[in-house]
């Protein structure tokens, strides 16, 4: 049936056309429209000043072109008048095919706007629509397309940023020394830096090992100065240059390692070089935006340690560190103890380190005379007895710390009836992790008796301490107790003082 | 090093579900001391949220604090175990020194000795205690490299365990955060019952403020000043809570607003598309119906002549033109038309009478007469339609000020304020719109006969009256808008039957008929042909036969004078000469 309507048709066909040429505005139409969107373009452009408008471009047509092309157009048998589309449409489709050229965003209006971002080809380069395209549907679509697994949370529910920041931490893992030039980096500065919060930096890429040229003496001789032994710089990507540049930026992950390293595996791709410690120190410390520091996994022993927080102390806006995984020992956890009482950290996490009794008080030193730090964190240390009870005794004078985890770290009873001390007197600690020590029965019937008479603690972690049942179980309960304590104190606070004055 | 994610991926764990739930709790309980019955209620609630989340966190975390108690046992083992291998050096290296120095006083002593004999069992002997020390060495380092192997071992079967409890963990944390949501949801389908928390916690605020007022009202005397400032205090904190949260609700009703309102765009515009494209569909469709019927109906006509010949002519019949008066060209069926007549010129009316103009080619009259009547209302209509539509198309002319001003005014004033400033605009100067205008009025004068005609009329004349700027699409648009209306779903299901009608006009007996009248024919022809390849064998055999009657006719004649020549020979032989003669 279908195909005897197509023959009908194409016998018909040429009177169709005559029809169709009667009514052939539509090919005037379309060679006017086409024409006139590049002037209307213009038009959208400046139509707050018409004035502008009188140069326009446009010279306008002689009529016999019309005629001429018409005869072509009225052919076209897919055509259809209704579908021509708004004349708005028109100029907005011929902006966004020569945006590249000629990038046209701001002037217009809202829906416009939408329009365009909706439309953008995603593989337009990055330094033309940057600074011009605001966050939105584009940055969406580029975000999507280049990742498949797209958390806004993270990244202040912002689409750019998300797309900014995730192409910055490309181009930084993929950044291999003495080979990527550093321009690609540098390109990449005025483009994100009012954009970039934060960088999370998962792997950092060693230079290729070649046997020695000359043009790789050129490289070190300039380079390194004491670099002989090794004859090759092994420093991986220098943040000296980048981060007093990201004026916006408030937090840094960084972990020294390779990824998928699979059989090429060395040592040296899983730890910084000094002279890596001393450029991130460096650059650590000419940013002044920097709130969170996090450098985990990075073999980072006491002498980067101590170089780090030499570069750290005083820093204006630090927050908090994170230290994790690491080699710290007690001459580096000293270092520690200095920088908390020259800076104004929230929280430190030494979490997975080799910080023993001498550096622990140290630590607690510094605790003892703190009052900006709210959390820290040494679990997987080997504080012992000796560095437990320091840190209990610095409790009893410090009342700003909310959170404490001494978790694994071979604490005993001694340690415990420290604490014990602190529960019954501080009223500030709300949490505290003792799992993995060997406290003892004793220790917990202590723990139970003192947190019966402390009203501020609401998580208290005792597993795996060899701590009799009951006692666990006391404690637990004693922690709901203060925990809907807690509840009621936040929720009702106004009512309950309300009560008991009208009582008066 | 090798557990680290599964730490940090803990870390992360356990803070979050931590930071949200007293949030989450505050929000509850800000209406406490309503209803007795709902607060107990929301209260068991509540208790039973925090059990959960209290016993899933705690069966995850467990499995973390067992990962740190082992890690840290490893340690502990890893530290004796270097405790014990140094000790074992420094004794080893203590007894080796002894070795050692033996060997050097053997030495010092060897050189003393003078008999051969005593020199060379001392010799000897040194020999002996030498291989015992490489003897001890190696031992050692066989032992040291054993424990390596064995630590080698070790790190592979853990390296194996944390895989194994790393994929525990995540299948636990899916399975709480399962949980969890499942019980969330309950939560929300009570709370969203009534919207509580928030009317709650307003209402609660009034009634502060009432009690703090009536208080301070009544007790003026027992209230110290004291008691004043800590009202004045705990309302501050109250506004501050309140405002907060307004904020917090405002700021995110905003950003829903946004998307909505794109949304909804998207959604018009995907309508439009739509819209447009089944106008376009139906065009089409009537175009090419239109075009088939008229083809059909050439089709038929001929069939009908023929058959009207063969009645007639062959068979001797009367011959009656079948009931054909539904089939006028009449375009796509419709199974309910709506009735309009006075309302403008109807799309397939005018498709029709053009068709009708293009196919007979006379200037058949179509149905504008009806449509002359009614001349002034209909091109006020027009004319405030294609204002309206000039508005709509260059209102991006106009500031955004001016357009929310005129956004209050009524429609028809809006209407006249928004052209008469497009129109007081200054544009002559560009050339731009210049060329629109001729543009424009080139399309007026190509306005096809789709329209009626005195539309286009009207069209043109409001054209030249008074528009400086017109872009061709409005007239395109316009068009398509005058027809959207007649766009509906189509109900195919009669087609075919028409169609069918359509192709059955002869009907099978009248086939039947005509291949046996075609049969008939057919000999009829043969023998014909037959009768007219013989005609020309006859008409020889009659000319043939003409020739030798007229040579008889002459023999006979010549044979009768000849006779009269005998009969007269015996009087004159002379007569021969005669006959020669002639």
């Amino acid at each position: 049936m279908f195909s005897e309507v197509n023959r009908l048709r194409r016998k018909i066909t040429p009177r169709l056309r005559v029809q169709y040429f009667r009514g052939s505005e539509i090919d005037i139409e379309r060679s006017v429209t086409k024409e006139t969107t590049e002037a209307l373009t213009s038009a959208l452009q400046y139509t707050k000043n018409p004035a502008t408008m009188a140069r326009s471009p446009y010279p306008g047509a002689p009529a016999e072109d019309f005629r001429r092309s018409r005869r072509i157009i009225a052919e076209d048998q897919d055509w259809s008048l209704t579908l021509v589309p708004c004349l708005s449409d028109l100029c907005l489709q011929s902006i966004v095919r020569n945006f590249e050229e000629k990038p046209i965003f701001e002037d217009l209006r809202p829906i416009h706007k939408d329009f365009v971002q909706e439309r953008l080809s995603t593989y337009l380069p990055l330094h033309k629509t940057a600074n011009l395209i605001s966050d939105g549907v584009y940055w969406k679509r580029c975000c999507k397309q280049r990742w498949d697994i797209c958390d806004l949370n993270h990244y202040g529910h912002s689409w750019k940023q998300m797309f900014l920041e995730r192409h910055m931490e490309n181009i930084i893992e993929l950044f291999i020394p003495n080979v990527t030039e550093l321009k690609t980096v540098l390109e990449m500065v005025p483009l994100c830096r009012n954009y970039v919060k934060r960088l999370n930096i998962s792997q950092l890429l060693l230079p290729i090992k070649e046997p020695q040229k000359e043009e790789d003496e050129e490289y070190s001789s300039e380079l390194a100065i004491d670099n002989e032994d090794s004859g090759q710089s092994m420093d991986h990507f220098d943040f000296n240059i980048l981060l007093n540049k990201l004026t916006k930026l408030e937090e840094l992950h960084l972990v020294y390692r390779v990824k998928q390293c699979g059989m090429n595996f060395e040592w040296k791709m899983f730890e910084m070089t000094d002279r890596d410690c001393e450029s991130l120190a460096k650059a650590l410390m000419s940013c002044k935006t920097l709130k969170l520091l996090k450098l985990h996994q990075s073999h980072i022993e006491d002498k980067k340690c101590r170089l780090l927080v030499k570069h750290l102390l005083d820093h204006p806006s630090l927050r908090e560190l994170d230290f994790s995984h690491n080699l710290i020992g007690d001459k580096g956890a000293r270092a520690i103890g200095k920088l908390l009482n020259r800076s104004k950290l929230e929280t430190l996490n030494m979490c997975d380190n080799d910080i023993r009794g001498p550096g622990a008080k140290a630590i607690a030193h510094a605790l003892s005379m703190n009052s900006t730090l709210l959390s820290l964190n040494l679990r997987l240390n080997c504080l012992r007895d000796e560095g437990g009870q320091a840190i209990g005794k610095a409790l009893l004078k410090n009342n700003t710390l909310l959170h404490l985890h001494l978790g694994g770290n071979q604490v005993t009873g001694p340690t415990a009836i420290a604490l014990y001390e602190v529960l019954i007197q501080n009223n500030t600690l709300k949490s505290i992790n003792l799992s993995c020590n060997n406290l003892g029965v004793e220790a917990g019937k202590a723990l139970g008796e003192a947190m019966a008479l402390n009203t501020s603690v609401t998580e208290c972690d005792i597993r795996l301490t060899e701590v009799d049942e009951q006692s666990v179980s006391f404690v637990n309960e004693m922690v709901w107790r203060n925990q809907s304590l807690e509840q009621k104190k936040q929720a009702g606070k106004g009512e309950t003082q309300l009560t008991s004055t009208t009582s008066l | 090093m090798e557990e680290d994610p599964v730490m940090e991926a803990h870390e992360e764990f356990n803070e979050e579900p931590c930071q949200s739930q007293p949030q989450e709790e505050e929000g509850e309980e800000e209406g406490e001391g309503e209803e007795e019955e709902q607060q107990e209620q929301e209260e068991e609630e509540e208790k039973r949220m925090v059990h959960l989340q209290r016993d899933l966190m705690t069966s995850v975390t467990n499995i973390q604090t067992a990962a740190d108690a082992k890690e840290s046992m490893r340690r502990t083992d890893l530290e004796e175990a270097r405790r014990i291998r140094l000790e074992r050096l420094e004794n080893d290296h203590k007894s080796s020194q002894e070795i050692f120095q033996e060997i050097t006083r053997g030495w010092s002593a060897a050189k003393q000795k003078v008999i051969p004999q005593e020199l060379q069992e001392a010799l000897n002997n040194q020999q002996e205690l030498c291989a015992a020390l490489i003897q001890d060495k190696k031992k050692l380092i066989n032992d040291l490299q054993q424990e390596l192997k064995v630590g080698d071992d070790r790190f592979v079967k853990d390296l194996r365990k944390q895989e194994e409890e790393l994929d525990l963990m995540m299948e636990m944390m899916e399975n709480q955060i399962k949980t969890l949501t499942k019980a969330y949801r309950e939560e929300l389908a009570q709370i969203s019952v009534g919207p509580r928390s928030q009317s709650r916690s307003s209402k609660y605020l009034v009634e502060c403020i009432l009690i703090y007022k009536s208080i301070w009202m009544n007790g003026a005397y027992c209230v110290s000043e004291q008691f004043y400032l800590f009202l004045q205090k705990e309302m501050k904190n109250l506004c501050i809570k309140s405002s907060r949260q307004v904020n917090q609700f405002n700021k995110n009703s905003k950003h829903l607003t946004e998307e909505y309102k794109r949304s909804i765009q998207q959604y018009e515009s995907i309508r439009k598309k739509i819209k447009d494209a089944a106008i376009s569909d139906a065009r089409q469709f009537e175009e090419m119906w239109l075009m088939i019927e008229e083809e059909v109906k050439q089709l038929r006509e001929r069939v009908l002549v023929i058959d009207s010949q063969i009645c007639e002519q062959h068979l001797g019949l009367a011959w009656e033109r079948p009931p054909v008066g539904f089939m006028e060209l009449s375009g796509p069926l419709q199974p309910q038309k709506p009735l309009r007549s006075g309302q403008g010129p109807r799309p397939e009316v005018d498709t029709e009478s053009t068709d009708m103009e293009v196919y007979k080619g006379a200037g058949a009259v179509p149905s504008d007469s009806g449509a002359e009547v009614e001349e002034g209302k209909l091109s006020m209509e027009t004319i405030k339609k294609v204002m309206e539509l000039l508005c709509d198309e260059t209102s991006f002319l106009m500031e955004d000020k001016l357009l929310n001003l005129l956004a209050s005014l009524e429609k028809e004033e809006e209407l006249v304020v928004k052209l008469g400033s497009i129109l007081s605009m200054d544009y002559s100067p560009s050339l731009l719109y210049l060329h629109a205008n001729r543009g424009c009025t080139t399309v007026v004068n190509w306005t096809p006969s789709v329209r009626s005609e005195h539309e286009m009329m009207i069209q043109q004349s409001f054209l030249s009256e008074h528009v400086t700027l017109v872009f061709p699409c409005c007239f395109l648009r316009e068009r398509s808008a005058s027809q959207s209306f007649h766009v509906e779903a189509r109900e195919s299901s009669e087609d075919e039957a028409y169609w069918d009608s359509l192709g059955n006009i002869i009907s099978d007996d009248k086939v039947k008929l005509w291949d046996a009248a075609g049969n008939r024919l057919k000999q009829y022809l043969a023998v014909l042909t037959e009768i007219s390849e013989l005609v020309p064998e006859t008409q020889s055999l009659e000319q043939q036969n003409a020739e030798l009657r007229m040579l008889l006719q002459q023999s006979l004649n010549s044979r009768h004078r000849a006779g009269d020549a005998v009969n007269q020979t015996p009087l004159g032989i002379g007569k021969t000469g005669t006959v020669s003669n002639v």
